[in-house]
């Protein structure tokens, strides 16, 4: 499938944008164990497992890093076709979005309702 | 009747006028009471960890057994309890975080599930009818009702709390060898603790961090069971040789 930057990726219901800079949110506790991730969302007080391939993907979203960067670099760590990676890496990014333990520091912060 | 049809009458427990239970026979509906009672009892004990474990002790130390929802959980305690061991819990178990101790969650007795009663003929209890399958195994098992089972009825005593010695996750196979093997400290076991516990809402991330943290310190194994009865006892002969902890 071609993109181009700013243009979502994905089959699943949840797209992102290449350009997306995914981060760890600030309350997800993660815990890196021998066969996965395990993560805990302390505002929703969700446990989630990831399988190693989802840690790795897990690992590369730094806050610094496009959608599309991920791609390339686990694209070329594990000698796969972009083309072929980049569905499904945006589409566990894109999971990880909608489970709330990432977020885009591009975006700014809610403001405070008390305010 | 005749054409020897039995006519088998429910008894109704009401409450100022409202039927909360019925069931066919006095003990049946002692388990739906009791049932109901362990729920309310247990659902803000929170000074602990509270967990979907059941729990038994062997050697003065005990042994949890971690597990999403299962009605053959309890009759694995029952098996242990007639095989020896001592009686803390049947589906909750509470721990403490700090020194690390299993303790009883009520002073209940165990709430096995009918079906289960088969495998106890020592109990004499009368058979009784389950809920028809339609198709949809969840409702039948909601149906199929709990009997309480007093742990001197199979020979045991009953243990306030013990130092926590092992975690043993059940493992249905039913026909497979029953056998305890050996479990790694990742991800997978991880996610089963915290999955069993009932009370994350209250300790957070700390529940997290003592569950890695029991994983790590306390011997962890899976128990294949292909045997209710096999499974018992081979919990109930656990030893501190089995857990690798010097005598």
């Amino acid at each position: 499938m071609r993109a181009k930057d700013g243009e979502s990726v994905g089959s699943s219901p949840v797209d992102v944008p290449l350009d997306y800079r995914p981060r760890p949110c600030a309350d997800v506790l993660e815990l890196d164990m021998d066969d996965g991730v395990i993560l805990f969302n302390r505002s929703l007080n969700l446990v989630h497992n990831l399988n190693p391939s989802a840690a790795t993907v897990w690992k590369a979203c730094d806050g610094k890093r496009t959608v599309r960067d991920i791609v390339r670099l686990l694209a070329r760590a594990y000698r796969l076709k972009e083309a072929d990676a980049i569905t499904q890496i945006a589409s566990v990014i894109g999971e990880f979005d909608a489970l709330g333990l990432t977020e885009d520091p591009a975006t700014p912060a809610a403001p405070d309702s008390t305010e | 009747m005749a054409g020897g049809k039995r006519i088998v009458a429910k008894s109704r427990l009401y409450l100022e006028g409202l039927r909360i239970h019925q069931a066919f026979s006095l003990d049946e509906l002692a388990g739906r009471l009791l049932a109901s009672a362990r729920d309310m009892i247990t659902a803000y004990q929170d000074e602990y960890v509270r967990m979907r474990a059941g729990g038994i002790a062997v050697g003065g130390t005990a042994v949890v057994l971690p597990s999403p929802p299962e009605p053959r959980l309890p009759a694995v305690v029952a098996a242990a309890l007639r095989a020896g061991a001592s009686y803390i819990g049947d589906e909750i178990v509470n721990l403490d975080p700090i020194l690390v101790r299993a303790h009883a969650a009520t002073t209940l007795p165990l709430l096995v599930d009918a079906r289960d009663l088969t495998d106890f003929p020592e109990l004499g209890r009368e058979r009784i009818r389950f809920g028809r399958d339609r198709g949809d195994p969840g409702a039948v098992q909601a149906k199929t009702p709990r009997r309480p089972v007093r742990p001197d009825e199979l020979g045991a005593e009953k243990v306030g709390s013990a130092p926590l010695a092992a975690i043993v996750f059940p493992d249905f196979e039913p026909g497979a060898e029953t056998r305890l093997e050996p479990v790694s400290s990742g991800a997978h076991y991880l996610f089963a603790t915290l999955g069993a516990i009932l009370n994350m809402h209250v300790y957070g991330d700390r529940s997290v961090t003592f569950a890695h943290r029991l994983l790590e310190t306390v011997p962890a194994r899976r128990l294949v069971i292909g045997s209710v009865d096999a499974a018992g006892r081979l919990l109930a002969s656990w030893d501190r040789s089995e857990a690798g902890v010097p005598a």
